[in-house]
């Protein structure tokens, strides 16, 4: 029979001398000589001395390739320069104009778009423009250019307003949370009413704390963020997050799930592991004819999200929902080089002969693993000059594993 | 929708003039397009560059991508 042991605990060493194989691996802390399959690889591409005398006219100031990742492990690639630049006026007289400095990758042959996430509408914020979010972080999956949508029918499309949240928060848990009136609780060891806040008050010589509570459905591994207000700055109670209507049952996650209110707004999150019902507590603090007020006890789950603002000219491109891929190529041809990323930069020679001025420009090519052809291409828009010249620029290719 | 177009430099003024040649609901249409227009306008020394890009509004396109043209 095949050995099965689980949640083994060492403490202390334990050395090994052959390997260790595992679908998951989770430490604080790995040290190690050297990672097999690299989590960081780190390129670099070096060019100086380019001339472009023509006004409004593209340069290639260098081409190089960003070489396939270590095991063919996809990463996500960026491109990060440094491009420092001489415009030389060969005047005095005041030149001012800009400087347009762009990333482009080739578009191979073969490209097989990778997968960011399945994409739900959620608004309009502007003409135009199509807000939709996806569950869970998948920011680094993006490249700095276009999204594809829909394999069967490809749309390309650019976007903006590419954020991570972790606290989308979910619809309310707790019903009667305002204390309208007194239904939806169940009081213990007291009386419920609602003057105007939440009131509860214990029993005059009883022996125990007055309580009311509310049972609520959760999903086990989720976060959640439990709101309550003490509108009052006396009669303050207690709030407990318990497994049953017992305050003894409470529920500990790095600490017990049970705090002191303070006057005002009171905020906790928490992760509610292996239980599907749980029961908010309000709890007075001390025994006897003791009186509580409190008021909009609110418990929400928080649901990490990626959002982004999709072009959506002349329509909407999804409807309910469809799953979003990595639209680096734009959809051109093979052969032709995309941007994945431009940057605008103006230059004036400030009453000089020659004035100097370096421009970084980094571009994000999504996550993959394959060889990609790049170059840095630049022109200039600054009239009556003699040239503005590539004097040296220090790129550095980069490919680390991302989630 | 998908834009296709062409620098054009123009010898009088010596500007380089962007010229939008057509635009495609359809990818494929786009493509077709686009080499089309290079084959079209190769021999042409005065177009620089053959572009692509997507249009954001009635009046507003981005161009996306360049095939150089080398003649």
């Amino acid at each position: 029979m095949a050995f099965i042991k689980k949640l083994a605990h060492i403490t202390g060493d334990l050395i090994v001398d052959g390997s260790i194989e595992a679908d998951q691996i989770k430490a604080n802390t790995i040290t190690a000589n050297k990672f097999s399959g690299a989590v960081e690889e780190e390129y670099r591409a070096y060019a100086e001395s380019i001339t472009m005398t023509s006004y409004n006219t593209l340069y290639t100031l260098h081409e190089f390739d960003h070489p396939a990742t270590e095991w063919e492990i996809a990463k996500g690639r960026s491109i990060d320069a440094n491009v420092n630049y001489q415009l030389y006026a060969g005047t005095t007289s005041n030149r001012t104009g800009n400087i347009f400095t762009q990333v482009e990758v080739q578009v191979p042959n073969f490209w097989n778009p990778n997968a960011i996430a399945l994409a739900h509408h959620d608004s309009n914020p502007a003409q135009y423009w199509q807000r939709v979010y996806m569950v869970g972080n998948h920011v680094n999956k993006f490249p700095s250019n276009q999204v594809l949508i829909d394999l069967q029918n490809p749309v390309y499309k650019s976007f903006k307003n590419l954020r991570y949240q972790y606290d989308f928060e979910l619809s309310e848990l707790v019903t009667n949370g305002n204390f309208n009136n007194t239904s939806d609780w169940v009081a213990q060891d007291g009386t419920l009413t609602v003057p105007y806040y939440g009131k509860l008050e214990g029993v005059s010589g009883g022996a125990n704390k007055a309580q009311i509570s509310q049972a609520v459905s959760v999903t086990a591994g989720k976060v959640y963020r439990l709101n309550y207000d003490a509108p009052v700055g006396s009669d303050l109670y207690k709030i407990i997050v318990s497994a049953t209507a017992d305050p003894a049952d409470k529920i500990s996650y790095q600490g017990d799930l049970a705090w002191n209110a303070v006057t005002g707004n009171n905020v906790q999150e928490f992760v509610l592991e292996d239980v599907t019902q749980v029961y908010i507590i309000v709890q007075n603090l001390d025994v006897g004819n003791d009186i509580a007020f409190f008021d909009n006890i609110s418990l929400k789950e928080l649901e990490p999200r990626t959002w982004v603002d999709i072009s959506a000219y002349p329509t909407n491109p999804i409807s309910t929902n469809s799953v979003l891929y990595s639209g680096l190529t734009t959809g051109a041809t093979a052969g032709t080089y995309v941007v994945v990323e431009s940057i605008t930069h103006g230059i004036s020679n400030n009453g000089s002969y020659s004035f100097n001025t370096t421009v970084p420009v980094s571009a994000y090519l999504g996550r993959f693993h394959r060889d990609m052809k790049c170059r840095i291409r630049a022109k200039h828009q600054v009239g009556a000059v003699q040239y503005v010249r590539l004097q040296q620029m220090e790129v550095n290719l980069h490919s680390r594993i991302v989630g | 929708m998908i834009v296709v177009g062409y620098n054009l430099f123009n010898t009088e003024d010596e500007q380089i003039i962007a010229t939008i040649q057509g635009e495609y609901e359809i990818l494929t249409d786009g493509q077709n397009a686009f080499l089309q227009m290079i084959e079209d306008f190769k021999d042409n020394e005065n177009i620089k560059q053959f572009f692509w890009g997507i249009r954001l509004s009635p009046d507003e396109y981005r161009v996306t991508a360049y095939q150089d043209n080398e003649v």
